[in-house]
């Protein structure tokens, strides 16, 4: 396995921190307020997985997933307790959808997938710009799981497509019951990517 | 009034911005196409005065679409109305025929702003 050396992990905090911040900032606009982040710590969040989810006491976890697809090989899960969920689609859905129990039951798991297809995408432009590589996010898949599964889940990801690196950061927002989190795993490609431009960035000080 | 196809695999997004569009008095929708062979089935059918387009969808890249309906020869407006956002894949799409791209995420303000400003 390829490791990171201090400077590497400096340039990876920036880039994550940039790309989660953008995160943030579309998960603001569904909101309907200023999300923030909780600290990103590289020491506990930039290392090999798994993360620790803190939602041990959830049964109906919303995990959304989208593949990164192209030159880097990656994961993301954004994941909603029931109660933050409906906390989103509140905010983000307009009064006719959510008093309409005919389109309710057609946009609940929509604007969710819509969500996470934005934030995701939100990380990505910031990684694909920075790092110059050529990658998009797949189409969104929701699962409803409880918290043994949501563990199951990641795990199968991380030993099956040999992901090595992985960070996550909550959400915060005014209302403390709202602080969905969002775990991404990458393979060898993001840490050698990493490198290649750390190494870019050491020849043009040069 | 200006007939509109809406290419997305999102419903929500979907009623978003055919919401926005009625709104406004100035556009009619004229369909709504959730997989990309359903957008060019309806483009070249209906030939509508503007398409808006997603960028992944289940079955095909927004962009490719845009260069096969161009290739067909549809004049239409083609705004590309995604969450992809990556410098070059926005000017992929301009310079294949697309006449704007949009970022997710825009209020529907924006969205309208930015339609009306392809038909100035």
């Amino acid at each position: 396995m390829l490791e990171l050396n201090p400077k590497e992990v400096e340039l990876a905090r920036e880039i994550i921190s940039h790309g989660l911040v953008k995160a943030a900032e579309s998960l603001s606009f569904f909101m309907n307020e200023t999300i923030t982040l909780q600290e990103f710590d590289q020491e506990k969040h930039l290392c090999t997985p798994p993360p620790e989810i803190n939602k041990k006491d959830q049964t109906n976890i919303q995990l959304l997933i989208t593949k990164v697809i192209g030159e880097l090989n990656g994961v993301c899960c954004l994941i909603f307790s029931e109660e933050e969920a409906n906390q989103l689609r509140q905010s983000a859905l307009p009064p006719e959808i959510l008093n309409s129990p005919e389109m309710m039951a057609e946009m609940s798991d929509g604007i969710l997938l819509e969500v996470d297809n934005i934030i995701s995408a939100s990380v990505i432009t910031q990684f694909s710009n920075i790092l110059k590589v050529k990658i998009h996010g797949g189409v969104p898949a929701l699962r409803k799981v409880n918290y043994a599964e949501l563990e199951e889940y990641i795990h199968h990801e991380i030993s099956n497509e040999l992901y090595l690196i992985s960070f996550k950061t909550s959400f915060k927002s005014s209302h403390v019951s709202f602080a969905p989190e969002f775990v991404w795993l990458f393979d060898n490609s993001f840490i050698q990517n990493i490198k290649n431009l750390a190494t870019k960035q050491e020849e043009g000080t040069n | 009034m200006k007939k509109v196809l809406i290419v997305d695999d999102s419903l929500y997004m979907r009623t978003l911005i055919n919401s926005a569009l009625i709104a406004t008095g100035r556009y009619e929708v004229i369909g709504q196409a959730g997989t990309g062979s359903q957008g060019i089935e309806l483009a070249l059918e209906h030939e509508p005065d503007l398409i808006t387009m997603d960028n992944i969808l289940p079955d095909m890249i927004g962009i490719d679409i845009v260069k096969e309906l161009r290739a067909e020869g549809l004049t239409s407006k083609i705004i590309m109305v995604s969450a992809v956002g990556q410098d070059d894949v926005v000017e992929e799409g301009r310079s294949n025929g697309a006449d704007d791209y949009l970022v997710k995420p825009f209020t529907a303000e924006i969205l309208v702003e930015r339609i009306d400003n392809l038909f100035a």
